[in-house]
């Protein structure tokens, strides 16, 4: 790529080794100002332009909805906070979020840990099956997630499969019904759903940790444990964290999967959501159940951002 | 950390016993013998794919050998893994864990040992002070340039005492001058940790420069094993000679041998040459060195015809095709020589060579390895 030369501070010398190719400034430092800037805001018009669309404008319209008075599938004036009031002193609002954070903290603690060392034996010692597997992973990922579901049920219902193998095998007597409508029900399709996604994510992020860097840690002294601690982990934090935050939020804000495989009492906030803005059309309340929502994912966010910068994981930076 | 210790020597004592090494129906170790000496510096030379990096890995632990034994100061480390092993290695490629800046990589081998805080200080301290990089303690790996980074590799595997350090071409990805710099830095750290250093490159040079004992090593087997004035001065192969120094290995015929000195003919000359034990009247080859080769306008003798010719400097190289010998002969001479003109593509000249400067080694067995498919 051709690009005008850029004012770069001068390369210092290894006082010790004048000898030795100068020190390189820090990548700071070295990433240029200029023309060439200009031409990455163009070039990052197209995603600018994708995220106004379709998560700026929603989001605005949203908020705008939540500060506004409601009618009956409609909201109308004056601004008000009585909405987000109503949601925080509701019992009903803090009882779903209990339950959007225990089902969506263990689908995506679950995903997380079934994915890291199917990844890891993917990448190490799969061989020649690495690439067949991920592609099957990647093909479970084809069939639709309401059919998913509907196999769960099938699976785990009063006269499902798992209470048939289990009469068969006399080990109970009676079909059993503490397998479906709990949240343990809920969690198991949801982990069935997310995994594939995760173990996509912790594939790539194994993938420039060559084997010599294991080696090294190992040459160094390294058992097992260290090597998972000390090289492995901090390595793929930034993507585990990452994919454990995208599914804690697609999972927590679920509203289909509790009302097939949930009991009475396992419904989670992004059920009540729908609701208001379906069968209730209170679209003010919904409106700010979701204001509530996109804070706190907001500060899962931060808190995962912050501590990945405070450690130094956020960027790793390869080097030959 | 160490199983075996030993503490008036730093360095190790490494004997390998009949180490073998396949994969699938590949044989690529033959059964290694070599013993080490507490101290010592070993090169392995050799093209790449004739073993030595695999025998590397073994001595480390990162592999198993197929067969054969590691021992290490009277100890059977077969089975001991890396992790355990008072041995570190330098890779080829540095290898700094990314997510760490020097002074945690180089700390790592004693954080896993569990070392305490003034320990770890202390030991981090020292070993980037013998690398001499105490002043870049904080920066990250992308930060250095390609020799720091060696250099952090070399002082985060010290920093453990290792009885025995194992070098796998780790100045090969690094330009002339850095190189030649490491070279001496290395020499020197040998000399300072007393450790025991094994190192494998494809470099003569390097190989040459360094170590105390060089074995070269071809498809899988010791060809050679001798100080680097041995190796280079009386090759035993042909193998051995063309890969240490690029020699001129020519067929002869053993005309007759009388006291030390054997008749051969050559081409279409007869000449004379040291005879060592073991040369009987038959097929034999002669090993010239390019360098010991003169060229001359005289007339008589060997003649060749130059087909190439390049200017180095203090010395021209030139490559001479001579009827009855297949593959063309080199010949470093004094760009002085021939009124310091040099001589033309094209032109005859005479070859010669102080007779005790040719050495007679046995004619190869079947067909001598080809250096091309090697390299």
């Amino acid at each position: 790529m051709s690009s005008t030369p850029a004012p770069v501070q001068p390369p210092s010398v290894d006082p010790m080794y004048p000898g030795a190719p100068p020190d390189l400034p820090p990548a700071e430092a070295r990433s240029t100002r200029g023309p060439k800037n200009r031409r990455n805001l163009l070039a990052a018009a197209p995603a600018a332009a994708y995220l106004v669309a379709f998560l700026v404008i929603p989001v605005v319209v949203l908020l705008a909805y939540s500060v506004l008075t409601a009618g009956f599938f409609t909201v109308t004036g004056p601004l008000t906070f009585d909405n987000y009031k109503d949601a925080l002193q509701s019992n009903l609002t803090w009882e779903l979020g209990r339950n959007s954070l225990i089902v969506g903290g263990a689908t995506a603690l679950i995903s997380v840990a079934i994915a890291i060392p199917v990844a890891y034996w993917l990448r190490y010692h799969a061989g020649r099956w690495q690439m067949p597997i991920m592609f099957l992973i990647a093909l479970s990922m084809f069939a639709s997630y309401l059919v998913r579901i509907y196999a769960w049920r099938t699976i785990l219902g009063t006269h499902g499969v798992l209470n048939t193998v289990l009469m068969d095998l006399g080990i109970i007597s009676h079909p059993s019904s503490l397998f479906i409508f709990n949240q343990t029900a809920i969690v198991i399709a949801m982990v069935h759903i997310s995994v594939p996604y995760v173990m996509l994510v912790m594939f790539a992020a194994f993938r420039p940790i060559e084997p010599r860097y294991l080696e090294a840690a190992r040459d160094l002294g390294g058992g097992s444990l260290q090597r998972w601690r000390r090289v492995i982990l901090p390595l793929i934090a930034g993507p585990a964290i990452s994919s454990f935050i995208f599914i804690f939020v697609l999972a927590s804000a679920d509203f289909v999967t509790p009302q097939f495989l949930g009991g009475p009492g396992d419904a989670m906030l992004g059920l009540n959501i729908s609701q208001e803005f379906t069968a209730s059309g209170n679209w003010a309340a919904g409106a700010a159940l979701s204001g509530i929502m996109l804070v706190a994912y907001g500060l899962c966010f931060l808190i995962a951002a912050v501590g990945l910068r405070l450690t130094g994981l956020n960027k790793i930076r390869w080097t030959t | 950390m160490a199983e075996v210790t030993q503490a008036d020597r730093p360095g190790g004592a490494l004997a390998v016993e009949g180490v073998t090494q396949r994969f699938g129906k590949t044989t690529v170790l033959k059964g290694i013998d070599l013993d080490i000496a507490a101290g010592e510096f070993v090169g392995m030379l050799g093209p790449s794919g004739c073993g030595k990096s695999t025998l590397l890995r073994i001595l480390a632990g990162l592999d198993a050998p197929t067969g054969g034994r590691v021992v290490l100061d009277g100890t059977d480390i077969t089975a001991t893994p890396a992790e355990k092993r008072p041995i570190n290695t330098v890779f080829q490629r540095p290898t700094l864990f990314p997510h760490l800046d020097v002074f945690e990589n180089v700390a790592f081998g004693l954080r896993v040992a569990g070392a305490s805080r003034s320990e770890l200080n202390e030991g981090v301290g020292e070993a980037l002070d013998l690398v001499r990089l105490g002043h870049l303690a904080r920066r990250r790996a992308d930060e250095l340039s390609g020799g720091q980074m060696q250099r952090v590799a070399l002082a985060r595997a010290l920093v453990k005492r290792p009885r025995v350090l194992l070098l796998d071409e780790p100045l090969s990805a690094l330009d002339l001058k850095i190189r030649l710099e490491l070279e001496a830095e290395l020499r020197r750290l040998h000399h300072e940790t007393g450790a025991t250093f094994i190192y494998v490159t494809h470099d003569q040079g390097e190989a040459l420069s360094m170590s105390d004992r060089v074995a070269v090593f071809s498809e899988g087997e010791i060809a050679q094993l001798g100080t680097p004035r041995d190796v280079y001065a009386a090759p035993q192969t042909s193998y051995v000679a063309r890969f240490v120094g690029d020699a001129n290995v020519i067929p002869v015929e053993v005309l007759a041998v009388a006291s030390s000195t054997a008749r051969l003919r050559l081409a279409s000359t007869e000449a004379e040459a040291p005879c060592p034990a073991g040369v009987e009247v038959g097929p034999a080859q002669l090993v010239v060195r390019a360098e010991s080769v003169t060229l001359t306008e005289a007339a008589g003798g060997l003649r060749g015809r130059v087909i190439d010719q390049a200017f180095r400097g203090t010395r021209s190289s030139y490559l001479l095709a001579v009827e009855g010998i297949e593959r063309p002969l080199r010949a470093e001479v004094p760009s002085t020589a021939f009124g310091g003109e040099g001589v033309e593509v094209g032109t005859d000249v005479g070859l010669a060579w102080a007779p005790a400067a040719a050495r007679l080694i046995p004619a190869d067995p079947v067909a001598p390895p080809a250096m091309e498919a090697a390299a």
